[in-house]
């Protein structure tokens, strides 16, 4: 059973006659342990997709989905007080800037047992002691050098990586079986961020636990997730595992995506842009959203939307997608 | 042939306080940087923060006078030139800044904004004809001329530094000084971008001094590189010297650190962070996360030396 089950997740703001669809029927599924890539735009919804997952979307959005499961428990069935039992302790998420995500006015030790308080063991939970011992523990797992002296410290004390190492303390401090971390390393240097991007690796291997990566940077998730799925305008346009998606996608959006990195544009004298802007999320186009700016449109795809495609370990969203690389020549959609 | 700038051992130093009853430190955010860039020709410079890029920037398009050192850009010298000169110097460098929404004032139209360097610098040039330029400058960056009577809240991020780009040419620049231009830009818009300030090389012989964190982005604009670290240059050399054989393990650091979408063995992360700027370690300043320091690093600052094609600031290369 998957760990963590969306289905047909919509999340809307504005008027309820001219809703802004920030996220529009996403099907997502993750299973226990396995790391997972959401990369896509900026509006594309894939920050929204993670707070509808943490019910963390306040009014006016409105979050509607025929089914967000967690370990078989449907969340949204779930009263509000149940369903903080599971937020914050089997599922923890953490931010890009983790300077704001601290409290400027708590030490590290404070801020790492506030977690313990809510949600550790019986003992961790009576005694102050035993918090303090434990967020030790925990700033030697994340590797902070000097662990002890930076117990005491203020966030204000800390570097953008140290303290993206703490906000991840925090967040494995009561054993999540899925950690969310949206952007964790978009703001810190490239040294840096393959040190984070290391530890969460090392994270999630030894305790087993589920990572939903969320990212607008491609080279970040292929180094890290084993499986990804592409947001564009709040819909999931392609998924499938790492590194085929990459190698040889079959959604016009995704090899876009790639065909636009410097990366993949060594020698040559331009890259291949994508023309054209992401459609605001109040004026979609009717048919696919992705039509006005697809290099391989045709008439049908201005007119229907279409259905996204489950195959084996992948799904795919287009009329008339590309050859896999190595597939016998046959244009899939005529 | 003069060079279009030419700096030598520029440093920009800054006085902090820290404290009612501590002693003011001092931050060399820009430690004796010598840099040339020929007419046409881009030079990047990459660094992560705090190595000094942009306070660089900063100095080669005069918005602040470096604390020692030279800069010449046409031959003449910055420090000595008479109002007159800098005047006509500041023409010849323009800049692009990181964030087009902070960039653009928000309560001017484009048409305003585009004709403001040619109102203080071409003060004989008639209203209409401030338009018109500005027109053009639109046509160049790939904007019709619906967008002159707007204001910027009403375009995207990708258009409103297509309009910052505008701006930095109305004066018909030499040098276009870029700081992380496109590192706010979704990848997509970032291609764009770039494919623009490449054409603009191409058709009106611009020179670039591109500043980034991007070494991928330097891969595919850069004539020249240089790498700075800890308001230092640790490494000079030709785009395809530096990528095929970085010489500074600095250089090498970053870029086994920078993700790439092919698969790899897992790369081996640098250790520690940069050092304090208030607490500058002795020698030279990688020396802590350096997997390949010895004693004389902790002791002695490397001069950049030549070795080969490239230029580094390392004991040990060679």
């Amino acid at each position: 059973m998957a760990l963590l089950d969306i289905e047909g997740l919509s999340v809307a703001f504005g008027r309820p006659d001219s809703p802004i669809r920030a996220v529009d029927g996403v099907d997502l599924a993750i299973e226990p342990g396995e790391t997972v890539g959401l990369v896509g735009e900026s509006g594309s919804g894939k920050s929204v997709t993670a707070l509808a997952v943490m019910g963390l979307v306040d009014p006016p959005g409105r979050v509607v989905a025929r089914r967000i499961a967690f370990a078989g428990r449907d969340l949204a069935a779930l009263t509000p007080a149940a369903r903080r039992a599971i937020v914050g302790k089997d599922i923890a998420m953490i931010f890009q800037d983790p300077l704001a995500a601290l409290d400027p006015c708590y030490t590290v030790a404070f801020q790492i047992g506030e977690a313990l308080r809510r949600h550790g063991t019986p003992d961790e939970r009576r005694s102050a002691r035993r918090r303090r011992a434990r967020a030790l523990e925990l700033l030697a797992q994340v590797e902070i050098p000097d662990a002890r002296a930076r117990l005491d410290a203020w966030p204000h004390q800390l570097s953008g990586g140290m303290a993206q190492r703490v906000m991840i303390a925090i967040a494995i401090a009561c054993k999540p079986r899925l950690l969310i971390a949206d952007e964790p390393t978009t703001a810190l240097d490239v040294t840096v961020q393959a040190q984070v991007l290391e530890l969460l690796a090392r994270l999630t291997r030894e305790h087993g636990m589920a990572l939903l990566l969320i990212s607008h940077d491609l080279a970040v998730v292929a180094q890290s997730v084993s499986r990804v799925a592409v947001l564009y305008a709040g819909q999931v346009m392609e998924e499938g595992r790492v590194p085929a998606i990459f190698a040889s996608p079959r959604h016009p959006y995704t090899r876009a995506l790639i065909d636009a990195l410097p990366e993949h544009n060594v020698g040559r004298a331009r890259l291949a842009a994508l023309p054209g802007v992401v459609p605001s999320a109040s004026a979609r186009p009717p048919g696919c959203l992705l039509a006005p700016r697809c290099p391989r449109v045709r008439e049908r795809c201005r007119i229907e939307l279409p259905r996204p495609a489950h195959g084996e370990g992948s799904v795919l969203r287009c009329f008339y997608p590309l050859v896999p690389r190595g597939a016998v020549a046959a244009d899939m959609g005529t | 042939m003069t060079l279009l700038v030419e700096a030598q051992d520029l440093a920009r130093h800054y006085t902090v306080r820290r404290g009612l009853w501590r002693s003011p430190g001092t931050v060399r955010a820009l430690d004796g940087v010598s840099l040339a860039i020929a007419g046409g020709t881009t030079l990047a410079v990459v660094g992560e923060s705090g190595s000094g890029k942009s306070t660089l920037a900063r100095a080669v398009t005069m918005i602040e006078a470096p604390t020692a050192g030279t800069l010449r850009i046409d031959g003449v010298d910055v420090g000595q030139a008479d109002r007159a000169a800098l005047a006509r110097l500041r023409t010849r460098v323009q800049m692009v800044f990181q964030n087009p929404y902070a960039s653009l004032n928000p309560r001017k139209s484009i048409a305003a904004l585009l004709g403001e360097p040619l109102a203080i610098q071409r003060a004989t040039l008639s209203a209409r004809a401030r338009r018109t330029a500005a027109r053009e400058a639109l046509a160049r960056v790939g904007l019709g001329s619906a967008a002159l009577d707007r204001y910027p809240h009403m375009f995207s991020g990708g258009q409103r530094q297509r309009i910052a780009i505008a701006r930095a040419l109305m004066l018909a620049p030499a040098l276009v000084v870029a700081d992380e231009p496109v590192a706010a830009l979704d990848v997509s818009i970032q291609a764009q971008v770039l494919n623009l300030l490449m054409d603009l090389k191409d058709s009106s012989g611009i020179a670039y001094l591109f500043i980034t964190h991007n070494l991928e982005v330097v891969r595919h604009i850069a004539d020249e590189v240089a790498v700075m670290y800890f308001g230092r240059i640790v490494e000079r050399a030709a785009k395809r010297t530096l990528f095929e054989a970085p010489r500074h393990p600095y250089t090498q650091v970053l870029l086994a650190a920078t993700p790439t979408l092919a698969p790899r063995r897992t790369p081996t992360p640098p250790r520690g962070e940069p050092p304090s700027p208030l607490a500058p370690p002795a020698g030279c300043a990688f020396h802590g996360r350096c997997p390949l320091a010895v004693d004389r690093c902790r002791v002695e600052v490397p001069a950049l030396r030549q070795v080969g094609e490239t230029w580094v600031a390392c004991h040990l290369a060679g």
